[in-house]
């Protein structure tokens, strides 16, 4: 996956002297916040390095300068075994010294030992706390979301599949980023391929900065040039968990707080967490109405441009005067009356988001209420039209997913343009564009529209509706996992099995 | 390949330009149609239409009445748009009304006309004017603002709820073509300033033959398909008086059977009304289940006299909006239709048999 190739890669970390010692001392040329000093023990003088930036003092100070003032030593070795820190190596290769040195370790030197430095680990710990999930919020279910560092999240995520069979392989990614980046799967669980094919992806990405998971999965994904999203973008370790069960391949990065699911399918896009956490009857309805809402969402607006501007005969009698009363005062095209509001909700949405919390809500109601009326009472807009493009709007942010709430916003523009110039036959034309686009799409080389194409009954116990969980016996076969089971072979009545 | 995408895309676009848009504030839709006869061979036909006019933040609807004289429809049409502020257009006809004198020469070029226009949907109402239609269009105060719906929903709410039978555009056609069926149409007057239902037109293929007033229009829209509504009174002799009860249907079924077939067929029609008595003067008891069965048995005889009497008078007019030959073709090879009409039709028996039941009588304290 070259989609970065630049013609002159930049090398990080080339050391230009062989000694270990020179280079050590070369550092603190070009960086100031590399620091060189000389430890003096009753034993003997030590020489420690380090960046300060990147270490935690305290910990430097007790676990390992306290102890060496105290105890008698002579050898690294004897440092090793009397320190209190745990993860200590003795190199004399300079690259991985500088990794280290990078990821927060402290370098010591024994005088007599020139050629070999021990690599003490005192990272500085800056992290936030795990908190409530702010995008994929659930009413009710766990409130704990993913953070910045990789091994927190990787302890969420152990912590709910505990069992030896979870995976986690771990890659470097970015020339000069070196992101971090986690692929979690079960094994016995999880087709090896899907795994192969992620972790041969992600091995393959030739860039430099690579942002975190999210710019990871626009790298590695199917189909570039697709509006739709081909990854589930999660921030709920339960999620993640669930998916894991079902035999999806998960991946993070240390730096972003949300982790990738694949393969994936349009389906799941529209499914929250929460469908899981609620009984059947009312995560279907909930479900139902999503789907329906990104149907609304999609093809309101439209349809009142193509019935207004072409199709007069098709409005109902009832509806009629008070359709032309709402119109008779606006002086533009029905096209350029749905876009201006259009176009005005988009704006409130983006600066709602771009703004502090308190400031956004603020927007959100001066823009909602006041511009709305305004712009109605200015004959602008009509107040039909005000009704349907917020409904429209509203009906948009029900997605679950934050991506795809983005993807079904975008895609309502081509579908007015198109209604303005060929009216309802536009609409028509462009749905089917649109299916037979979302037809070809995959998610890691599985089918994207499954399980409606290729056409899969018993996948559809988790689609339009969420059906009971004595239901759920069977994996989905999109993910054509190794076990398909979910219910454990024993014959007891007791043990429903369920993973979610 | 780019090159024919590029010349394929930039088509589709430019393509667009072609096509005419109609947005809905700036045409004239037309609500409803009435044509006359004028002189020789013209017609008049008027048109009625919503405007909205203009005032500041609110718009008022205002209603305005054309009339042109023309021999087609669409040269109408483009007669009245020489008159009109913004275009004229059809698609929002909900009533046409013909004048009687039109009606005798025949409807079906006319009904065709408005029939083929793909914009006019086949469930609008058709309807037969007594006098003259520019006149009955021509309502007066607050109604004139309405009429565009005041026609449709005049014959759509007798149709549902009272004893108007069935009727639209689709349906007109599809008996005027039956061949052994005959069309009807609502008949519309105005009665001083008012206008209103007063009975059912029936034709002869297209052609418009005679009228039966509401009663008959009653009786007749049980005997042509059932009904769940609508409402008559009968007088009934209670103690050597004359009382009056009023009776709304319920529910009514109607089943035609072909007795026998040879020389002439003979039918029994089963008409099973389920009724409820809303209203009636005078002493009946209505708790006294002898006197609701007496009820029951005088008003099923009339309803019966009646409708021996209404079919006898279609078989004189030689007119079947009954049906009867939709039935008897439906059971005979080598159907001939003009053998049917002059001379089986004419000898066709029917035996009405009513049977009245009355469900209940209101609310009793």
């Amino acid at each position: 996956m070259n989609f970065f190739k630049r013609k002159k890669s930049f090398q990080a970390a080339s050391p230009k002297s062989k000694n270990l010692s020179e280079w050590l001392s070369a550092l603190s040329d070009g960086n100031e916040d590399f620091m060189e000093e000389i430890i003096e023990t009753p034993y003997g003088n030590i020489k420690i390095c380090y960046y300060t930036t990147l270490i935690d003092h305290q910990r430097l100070n007790v676990d390992f300068l306290q102890p060496l003032k105290t105890t008698p030593w002579r050898t690294y070795k004897d440092i090793q075994r009397n320190i209190y820190v745990d993860d200590t190596a003795v190199t004399n290769d300079i690259p991985t010294t500088n990794e280290r040195l990078l990821q927060g370790f402290a370098a010591c030197q024994l005088p007599d030992r020139k050629e070999e430095v021990l690599l003490i680990n005192a990272p500085a710990d800056v992290q936030r706390e795990v908190s409530i999930p702010e995008t994929e919020f659930s009413v009710i279910g766990p409130q704990e979301a993913f953070v910045e560092k990789l091994e927190t999240n990787i302890f969420l995520i152990r912590k709910r599949l505990p069992i030896e069979d979870l995976r986690i392989r771990k890659l470097k990614i970015g020339t000069l980023s070196s992101t971090e980046t986690a692929v979690f799967y079960i094994d016995g669980i999880a087709d090896q391929e899907n795994v192969n094919t992620i972790i041969q992806r992600l091995k393959e990405v030739n860039f430099d900065d690579v942002l975190g998971a999210n710019a990871l999965a626009q790298m590695i994904q199917d189909h570039s040039y697709t509006v739709f999203p081909q990854f589930v973008n999660t921030e709920r370790p339960d999620r993640v968990a669930a998916s894991l069960a079902e035999g999806k391949v998960v991946f993070m990065s240390n730096g972003s707080p949300q982790a990738i699911i694949g393969p994936s399918t349009l389906v799941e896009l529209f499914s929250s967490l929460e469908d899981y956490y609620l009984p059947w009857h009312i995560a279907s309805f909930v479900r139902m109405l999503r789907l329906f809402s990104v149907g609304f969402s999609i093809l309101a607006t439209p349809v009142y441009v193509a019935v207004l501007t072409y199709h007069y005969e098709m409005i109902p009698k009832d509806l009629l005067s008070t359709l032309i009363a709402s119109r008779s005062n606006i002086p533009f095209p029905p096209l350029i009356e749905a876009l201006f509001l259009e176009f005005t909700i988009e704006l409130l949405r983006e600066a709602g988001a771009r703004l502090p919390t308190k400031v956004g809500q603020t927007i959100g109601i001066v823009g909602g209420i006041v511009i709305g009326q305004a712009s109605v009472e200015a004959g602008l807009t009509s107040n039909i039209l005000l009704i349907v493009v917020a409904l429209a709007a509203l009906a948009s942010f029900t997605t679950p997913v934050y991506q795809m709430g983005n993807t079904v916003r975008i895609i309502r523009f081509p579908f007015i343009v198109m209604s303005a110039m060929f009216g309802a036959i536009g609409i028509a034309l462009m749905l089917a564009f649109v299916i037979a686009h979302l037809i070809r799409l995959e998610s890691l080389g599985r089918p994207y529209l499954a399980p409606f194409y290729p056409l899969r009954f018993t996948d559809w116990k988790d689609t339009f509706v969420r059906l009971p969980y004595n239901m759920f016996q069977q994996r989905p076969q999109q993910m054509r996992p190794k076990s398909k089971a979910r219910k454990k072979a024993s014959k007891t009545q007791k043990n429903k099995d369920i993973d979610e | 390949m780019k090159k024919k995408k590029f010349i394929s895309l930039s088509v589709l676009i430019l393509l667009t330009g072609c096509l005419d848009t109609q947005i809905i504030d700036e045409i004239l839709l037309i609500q409803t149609v009435g044509i006359d006869k004028h002189e020789e061979n013209k017609l008049k036909y008027t048109v009625t239409y919503p405007f909205f006019l203009e005032q500041g933040e609110e718009s008022t609807l205002n209603m305005e009445q054309l009339s042109v004289i023309s021999e087609t429809t669409e040269e109408a049409r483009s007669l009245l748009n020489t008159r009109a502020q913004q275009p004229l257009r059809y698609g929002q006809v909900r009533v046409i009304m013909f004048g009687k004198e039109v009606a005798e020469e025949g409807l079906e070029k006319y009904v065709k006309s408005f029939y083929r226009n793909p914009r006019i949907g086949s469930q609008i109402f058709l309807s037969l004017a007594e006098g003259k239609t520019e006149e009955i269009l021509r309502l007066k105060g607050e109604k004139q603002q309405r009429i565009g719906m005041y026609f449709s929903d005049l014959i759509e709410q007798n149709i549902e709820f009272e004893n108007i039978p069935e009727t639209n555009m689709h349906l007109f056609l599809f008996d005027l073509y039956s061949d052994g069926k005959d069309a009807i149409l609502p008949l519309i007057t105005k009665e001083g300033e008012e206008p209103k239902l007063i009975g059912t037109a029936l034709f002869d293929f297209d052609r418009y033959i005679d009228n039966i007033d509401l009663n008959e229009t009653y009786i007749f829209k049980q005997l042509r398909d059932g009904s769940e509504g609508g409402t008559s009174q009968f007088m009934v002799e209670h103690e050597g008086k004359k009382e009056y009860v009023v009776i709304e249907n319920v529910f009514t079924d109607v089943q035609y059977k072909e007795k026998k077939r040879t020389p002439y067929p003979e039918y029994d029609i089963q008409v099973e009304i389920q009724g409820e008595i809303t209203d009636n003067t005078g002493n009946i008891d209505l708790n006294d289940s002898n006197q609701v069965t007496k009820i029951e048995e005088s008003v099923g005889k009339q309803i019966k006299t009646e409708s021996e009497k209404l079919i006898k008078r279609f078989q004189e007019l030689k007119v079947d909006p009954l049906g009867f030959g939709e039935k008897y073709r439906s059971k005979t090879r080598n159907w001939k239709p003009n053998e049917w009409k002059e001379n089986i039709y004419p000898q066709t028996k029917s035996n009405v048999k009513v049977d009245l039941e009355i469900l209940q009588s209101g609310a009793i304290e």
